[in-house]
């Protein structure tokens, strides 16, 4: 037996030095990242792990494909204590887990058993899933991976096989006295039955044939998507746990620093050079992507994988610099030293050599890809960093941009209308200019749309008049509020971005304001989770969430004569991140005394306007239009009016439904349905 | 030998801004100015210029020129970050120098001294709208110009071919000798967006201040006068065929025009 033990200790060491080897290398080119502190709030990250790791609950939402996945994980987690005997087996000369008393171990093999065979009927779902129904998400995969899928199943099926089979072996003989807890493999032994007793060798036949598939999987795996078998569950504990409407603060003061943003590959941070090889290429990403459901270039899928590649091409070249140079940042000379190959490689920019300029643009940041992503990968946090190189590094940026960077510089808002015309019509109404030492409830920050936009206007005027009805006081801050940045941030501008916030916060606190409402999701989700970075702290309420509290509290009673046939579109700002979905259905509810009518993609999955990310400003010159795409989705809801709770969403949708010349169907705030209804 | 290329710079009002008057004069409180839209495209041809010929192995400078008031080397700081290299600022704080002539004047004076190879200039400036100062430039230099162009392209840094714009959409095309001086119309290019060291670098490229010469005015404003106000807007509103018949019903009965 001692033979069994030495070539064991050998197999075991060679193959995991050699996985140790390839793992580590991979970890070392996450660490030529930008450094990302993800350490932080360890109760919500061991939530996060529980909810998305242990319960499965995005991949759940696609039940079949869920189970599969959760009896595959969860049998891989059983099985790999039985690997783990395996080896000791093998290590001890021929041991079990004999230390575990009798009735436990009975258990423990009755698992085996029983997930062997699970498993080996799940997988055969998914070959059958790949093979006949073909997942449209999946499409699109390259041939290399669709083998690799194919392999890595096959793979599992011979580890059960191997299982059961060298078990179905020590049964036939007789010899395992745990026999009556393994039916499966009971059941298997009925394959020998013809023969007599069994060479000892048959058994370990399929012994070493289980254990050198377990080592193989473990070093295929760093060349394969699977790899996600190792990171996906660290990616998930990994994952960004400040809000996710909250963008990175860059720090613009250091003069030391001279290049801002990603746009070399190493500029990305280690945790998103990970999120790509923790990508699985399931293709969730995409189903719910504006631009990758209207044939534009970006495709999340595509983003990961290509980030991937990049990363990996650039491994080898950085390694070696960082041997003879000991940094990975080559000056002239180092340069110099490099192959013609490896200087190309070297000096590439993820945009143009790796992206196209387009594809960075076409980014709606709607965040449908994170929401869907089961590994937690932050697709729209990279896509911002990129767009930061661009702008700030280079002033390279669509034409349409550099005109709304000018209006904002020059008029604090993205039409570039004079200042002074801000609020004209609410200062007009009487409506009373905030005042910090007045007994105001609160601000009503109205926001660029809400003040220069005539449909928006009527929207914030609506918003006012409930107000006034339910006899709150509060104050605006008219021709002196400033736009608050988020949009200049999203196109990348990160410096006319800080710069705007700035001023904004001045303002604020000139006003001492604690308290703020606003009627636009994009207001909201920066004064609420990027001002406190900057040193702003207020208290801020969506109009969706105060309206529906008013109604809740009968200060406002809607009562009409009874709207019919109203959908919701869900605003990605205060749906997707900030998990406001119920009070804007409850103000429908009231209202029309009936449920909304739910379009196919709603809530977490609902689909973008096609505005967001500062695309409102920019032209949509690829594929078909995001717009048109969510207005026929309203058409074919049969409702007669679509609700939204987002000013940018109401100019999208509004052009949409003239697109399809079906402007019979209302597009209305819901501010407005509640106003019309007093 | 170094190649020089100026660039007539004017720092005016935003075309956004709404002009009022505060007793005789204009009421500067909420006007915030700009670079002349104009002369953005005349920045971004010069810079563009001297990347070209700094690739061919030149050694170029970009020299931005500007008259105004001290605030109006905002715009020159504006030039900096997108590839200007230094600036001399004509100061004028008393606003002596504003009608063609004496500006034209000041500006000549300053080109005269730098010697430049090639001057750019907006069409206009957005404010006064005169079309004549860089142009009276390029007189008093004996320099000849060319306006209103729309593209241009040159051959090393002896000629130039340009193209302007003529009534009719038709394009004139002429091929001219440097040293010369161009005016820009929209259409040229587009000034690109300053990036954040190109920011950060102008806050460190050195202006020269240099006093108004004489000039002689050509004229002087004797008084400022704002456009009547615009009557009040009733809007009609309901469904199409009410708002006209409404519409009819107003301009007979209240406006008495049918």
């Amino acid at each position: 037996m001692v033979a069994l033990q030495v070539s064991t200790a050998l197999v075991l060491i060679v193959s995991m030095a050699v996985f140790l080897s390839n793992f580590g290398k991979i970890l070392q080119i996450f660490a030529f990242g930008k450094s990302r502190n993800r350490l932080t709030n360890l109760g919500s990250r061991i939530s996060i792990f529980v909810r998305e790791v242990f319960f499965h609950r995005k991949l759940m939402r696609q039940p079949i494909p869920g189970a599969i996945h959760f009896f595959i994980f969860w049998g891989f987690v059983t099985l790999t204590l039985g690997t783990t005997e395996w080896i000791y087996y093998g290590l001890t000369g021929g041991h079990h887990f004999d230390f575990i008393p009798d009735r436990f171990y009975g258990l423990f093999c009755l698992s085996q058993d029983v997930f062997n065979f699970i498993v080996f009927a799940v997988v055969a779902a998914a070959f059958y899933r790949r093979i006949f129904i073909k997942p449209a998400r999946m499409a699109d995969n390259s041939k290399k991976s669709k083998w690799d899928a194919y392999f890595i199943l096959s793979l599992i099926w011979g580890l059960n096989i191997t299982n059961l089979l060298a078990h179905s072996v020590l049964i036939h003989n007789g010899v395992d006295p745990f026999s009556k807890y393994q039916p499966v493999a009971s059941a298997l032994s009925g394959l020998w039955s013809a023969a007599g007793t069994l060479n000892e060798n048959i058994y370990f036949v399929f012994w070493w044939a289980h254990l050198g598939i377990v080592l193989f999987f473990l070093n295929f795996l760093p060349f394969s998507k699977h790899f996600h078998v190792i990171l996906a569950a660290p990616n998930v504990f990994l994952s960004k746990t400040e809000p996710r409407g909250q963008l990175s603060k860059l720090n613009l003061e250091d003069e030391s620093v001279t290049t801002f943003g990603a746009q070399k590959v190493t500029d990305l941070s280690w945790k998103n050079l990970m999120d790509s090889y923790s990508c699985t290429e399931c293709g969730r990403c995409n189903e719910f992507c504006p631009t990758a459901s209207t044939g534009k270039d970006l495709r999340p899928k595509s983003l990961m994988i290509n980030m991937r590649a990049a990363i990996t091409e650039k491994g080898p070249t950085l390694l070696s610099l960082l041997e003879k140079n000991g940094s990975i940042v080559a000056d002239e000379k180092a340069l110099a030293a490099l192959t013609e190959d490896q200087r190309r490689i070297y000096n590439k920019e993820l945009v143009p050599d790796i992206f196209s300029d387009q594809t960075i643009w076409d980014c709606t940041t709607c965040g449908a890809c994170v929401e869907a992503c089961p590994v937690m990968i932050d697709h729209v946090d990279s896509i911002v960093d990129m767009r930061r190189a661009l702008v700030l590094n280079k002033g390279s940026n669509p034409d349409e941009a550099t005109n709304a960077f000018r209006n904002w510089e020059t008029a604090s808002n993205p039409w570039g209308i004079n200042e002074s015309s801000r609020q004209e019509n609410l200062i007009e109404k009487g409506v009373p200019q905030y005042q910090a030492d007045a007994d105001f409830e609160f601000l009503y920050y109205i926001g660029c749309a809400g003040s220069f936009d005539d449909r928006n206007k009527k929207v914030v005027e609506s918003v006012v008049k409930i107000l006034q009805t339910a006899g709150i006081k509060f104050g605006i801050l008219g021709k002196e509020e400033r736009c608050n940045g988020e949009t200049a941030r999203r196109l990348g501008n990160e410096y006319l971005g800080q710069q705007m916030i700035k001023a904004n916060k001045e303002i604020l606190e000139k006003y001492k304001v604690r308290k703020i409402l606003t009627s636009c999701p994009h207001c909201f989700n920066t004064l609420k989770n990027e001002y406190p970075e900057f040193g702003g702290h207020y208290e801020v309420i969506h109009h969706s969430e105060y309206i529906s509290e008013l109604i809740a509290d009968g200060r406002v009673k809607p009562e009409s004569e009874k709207m019919q046939s109203v959908t919701y579109h869900d605003s990605c700002y205060i749906g997707r991140y900030n998990n406001i979905y119920d009070a804007p259905r409850d103000i429908i509810k009231a209202v029309t005394k009936e449920a909304p009518i739910e379009m196919a993609r709603s809530k977490e999955q609902g689909f973008c306007c096609g505005a967001g990310g500062g695309r409102m400003w920019l032209e949509e010159k690829t594929g078909s239009r995001i717009n048109v795409n969510r207005a026929q989705e309203v058409i074919d809801s049969k409702a007669k009016t679509v609700c939204t709770a987002c000013p940018f969403c109401m100019t999208m949708l509004t052009d949409g439904m003239k697109s399809k010349e079906r402007e019979d169907i209302k597009v209305k705030d819901i501010a407005e349905i509640v106003a019309e209804a007093l | 030998m170094a190649v020089k290329i100026g660039v007539l710079i004017k720092n005016v009002p935003d075309t956004n801004t709404k002009i009022q008057l505060k007793g005789d004069a204009i009421d500067e409180g909420d006007i915030k100015y700009v670079i002349n839209p104009y002369d953005e495209f005349a920045i971004e041809e010069a810079v563009k210029t001297k990347e070209a010929w700094t690739k061919a192995g030149q050694t170029v400078e970009v020299v931005g020129v500007c008259l105004g008031p001290t605030t109006a080397s905002k715009s020159l700081r504006d030039a900096f970050a997108v590839g200007v290299d230094r600036g001399v600022h004509i100061l004028d704080n008393e606003k002596k120098a504003i009608d063609p002539r004496s500006v034209s004047q000041a500006l000549a004076k300053v080109c005269q001294e730098e010697n430049f190879n090639l001057i750019f200039a907006g069409k206009q400036a957005v404010d006064t709208d005169s079309h004549s100062v860089a142009t009276m430039v390029a007189e008093r230099l004996k320099m000849p110009h060319m306006a209103v162009i729309s593209k241009c392209e040159f051959s090393g840094t002896e000629s130039v071919q340009v193209e302007r714009d003529i009534e009719g959409g038709i394009k004139e095309v002429y091929k001219i000798k440097l040293p010369a001086l161009l005016t820009a119309n929209k259409g040229l290019n587009k000034m690109r967006l300053a990036s954040l060291p190109g920011i950060r670098a102008a806050s460190k490229k050195e202006i020269k201040e240099v006093p108004l010469s004489d000039i002689k005015a050509g004229y002087k404003v004797s008084g400022w006068g704002l456009p009547p106000e615009r009557g009040k807007v009733k809007m009609i509103e309901g469904e199409p065929p009410a708002q006209a018949a409404e519409l009819v019903k107003r301009l007979h009965e209240e406006a008495k025009v049918v």
